[in-house]
C-alpha cells in the first residue's frame, strides 16, 4: 500500500491532485532546466514559478507552501542561483496565490493575466534586488521580458494544468 | 463503520496557516542566502547537492545536443563552402599571429632572463566540459564536469584559445563552480596591449560585457585596445587575451574614464575548456 493509494482512499480527488501537482511541477522544473542558448534563456518564463501559482490559486488542495520552498531549492541548486533565492520567491508566491485564490476565481481574464504580470514582475524585482545585494547586477531589460512571456505564457499553463487535474470519467455501466 | 474520531471534519482540523508557513520559508531562505558561498559547510552541503543532480543535467543537455547536430547536418552546401573559405582565411590569420606570438615569446624569454626572473608558462591541469549554465543572478557561472578527484580547486582559471574565460569558485568532488570574467565583481587584472596600461577588470554581471576601474580621464586606451592578463593576480597567465576595448567615455566633471570591454573569449556554443594551474604571481 503506498501513500498515494492511502491519499485516494480517504480523497480519491485531492489524490489525484497531488499526483498531477507533483508531476507538472517536476516537468516544469526539468524543462527549466533545458538550456537553449544564451540569447533565449535570459527571456524565457520560469515556468516552475507559473505552475506553483496555478496549483496555489486554482487547486482544489492549494499547493503546499513546503512544496514550494522545496521546489525552488531544487532550482536554486540546478541553476546554480544562491541557495535560498528561488526557494524564498517560490514560498512568497505560493503565499500570494493562496491569498488571492478567491479574487483570482471571481476576475474575468484580462485582470486575471494583468495579476499574473504583477505577481511575475514583483518577483523579478525581488530577485533582481537579492542579486543586487549579493554581488552588484545591473537591472536589465530581461528583467522585464521574462515576466512578460511568462505572462503570455499564463493561459496556457493554465489550460494544460485544468486538464491535467480532471480524470476522464470512466463509461459507466448500463443501470 | 469508521470510529467517530477518525471522521472528524475538515473544519475543526487546523494545521499552520500558509502565513506562518510562508515566513518560516522565508526565514529558512534567508538564512541558506546568508551562509551560502561564506561557511564551509554550505559550500560542501552545495556541492554535494550539485553532484546529486549533475547526471540530470547531463541527460537533459543530450538531446539539445543531438537536435544541435541535426541542426548542423542540414547545413546546406553553400554555406559549408562559405564556411570553408572563412576557415581557411582565420587559419591563416591564426598562422601569422603564431609567428607573431612566437617572435614575442623569444623576445620576451631573453628579457626575462636578463632581469632574471622566472618566466611564466601556462601549466595545463586538464581540459573539461560545460555541464550547465547559471541563469538569473548567476547568469554568469556555470558547472564544470570535474571537481577535486580530478585535481580541481578554487582558485584555478578557465582558458580557451581565444582568450581567459574565467576561475574556479568552488570545487565539489566530481564537479565544481566556475565564475565567468564577467561575473559580477569578478576581477582581472589585466594591461592594454597597445601600451602596457595597467588596470582591473571588473565584471558587471551581464554577458559580453565588463568594465575597467579607475582609469584616469586622460590615459592612453581607445576603442579597439586588447586587454591580456597582466598575470599580478597569480591566478591568470600573463600575456592572454581577455578582452578588448568597446567604447571610452571621458567625462569633464570625472577624473575617470569610463571604459567598457567585451570579453575575449565567451562561451557561447563552447563546450570545452581547459584548466590551467596558478601561475603564482610575479614577484
Amino acid at each position: 500500500m503506498n501513500f498515494a493509494s492511502v491519499l485516494e482512499r480517504r480523497n480519491p480527488r485531492n489524490a489525484r491532485q497531488t499526483r498531477a501537482i507533483a508531476l507538472s511541477l517536476l516537468l516544469a522544473v526539468t524543462l527549466d532546466l533545458v538550456s537553449l542558448g544564451s540569447t533565449v534563456d535570459p527571456l524565457r518564463p520560469d515556468l516552475a514559478l507559473l505552475v506553483v501559482l496555478y496549483w496555489s490559486t486554482r487547486g482544489r488542495a492549494p499547493i503546499l507552501i513546503s512544496a514550494a520552498w522545496g521546489v525552488g531549492l531544487l532550482h536554486d541548486i540546478a541553476t546554480l542561483t544562491p541557495l535560498g533565492l528561488n526557494a524564498g520567491l517560490y514560498c512568497l508566491t505560493a503565499w500570494v496565490g493562496v491569498s488571492l485564490r478567491k479574487r483570482l476565481e471571481a476576475m474575468p481574464i484580462p485582470g486575471e493575466l494583468l495579476l499574473v504580470l504583477l505577481v511575475l514582475l514583483a518577483g523579478s524585482m525581488l530577485s533582481w534586488g537579492v542579486g543586487l545585494l549579493l554581488g552588484g547586477r545591473p537591472l536589465a531589460e530581461t528583467h522585464l521580458l521574462s515576466p512578460l512571456v511568462g505572462t503570455l505564457c499564463w493561459p496556457l499553463v493554465r489550460l494544460l494544468l485544468r486538464n491535467a487535474g480532471i480524470r476522464r470519467r470512466r463509461a459507466s455501466p448500463p443501470d | 463503520m469508521q470510529p467517530v474520531a477518525r471522521r472528524d471534519p475538515a473544519l475543526f482540523r487546523r494545521g499552520t496557516s500558509p502565513g506562518t508557513r510562508c515566513l518560516v520559508g522565508l526565514a529558512l531562505s534567508a538564512a541558506l542566502l546568508a551562509v551560502d558561498g561564506s561557511q564551509q559547510w554550505a559550500v560542501v552541503l552545495r556541492n554535494s547537492m550539485e553532484q546529486a543532480v549533475a547526471p540530470l543535467m547531463i541527460a537533459l543537455e543530450l538531446p539539445v545536443e543531438a537536435a544541435r547536430e541535426v541542426g548542423r547536418g542540414l547545413t546546406t552546401q553553400g554555406e559549408l563552402l562559405r564556411q570553408i573559405a572563412r576557415l581557411e582565411q582565420e587559419n591563416e590569420d591564426l598562422r601569422t599571429t603564431a609567428r607573431d606570438l612566437a617572435n614575442l615569446q623569444r623576445e620576451n624569454d631573453e628579457l626575462r632572463t636578463l632581469a632574471a626572473l622566472p618566466v611564466e608558462r601556462l601549466t595545463l591541469l586538464r581540459n573539461v566540459q560545460l555541464i550547465q549554465r547559471g541563469r538569473g543572478v548567476a547568469s554568469q557561472r556555470f558547472l564544470i564536469d570535474a571537481g577535486s578527484r580530478k585535481g580541481i580547486t578554487a582558485g584555478m582559471a578557465l582558458v580557451h584559445p581565444l582568450g581567459v574565460v574565467g576561475q574556479v569558485t568552488a570545487a565539489g568532488e566530481t564537479t565544481a563552480d566556475v565564475a565567468l570574467v564577467t561575473d559580477a565583481g569578478q576581477n582581472t587584472p589585466v594591461e592594454v596591449a597597445r601600451t602596457g596600461l595597467r588596470a582591473v577588470m571588473i565584471g558587471e554581471g551581464l554577458p559580453d560585457r565588463a568594465s575597467l576601474r579607475f582609469i584616469a580621464s586622460n590615459a592612453d586606451i581607445e576603442p579597439g585596445d586588447q586587454l591580456v592578463t597582466s598575470g599580478l593576480d597569480g591566478v591568470y597567465p600573463a600575456g592572454m587575451p581577455v578582452a578588448s576595448v568597446v567604447s571610452v567615455r571621458r567625462d569633464a566633471q570625472s577624473e575617470f574614464a569610463r571604459v567598457v570591454c567585451k570579453p575575449a573569449a565567451s562561451i557561447d556554443g563552447r563546450r570545452h575548456f581547459a584548466v590551467v594551474l596558478p601561475t603564482g604571481g610575479m614577484p
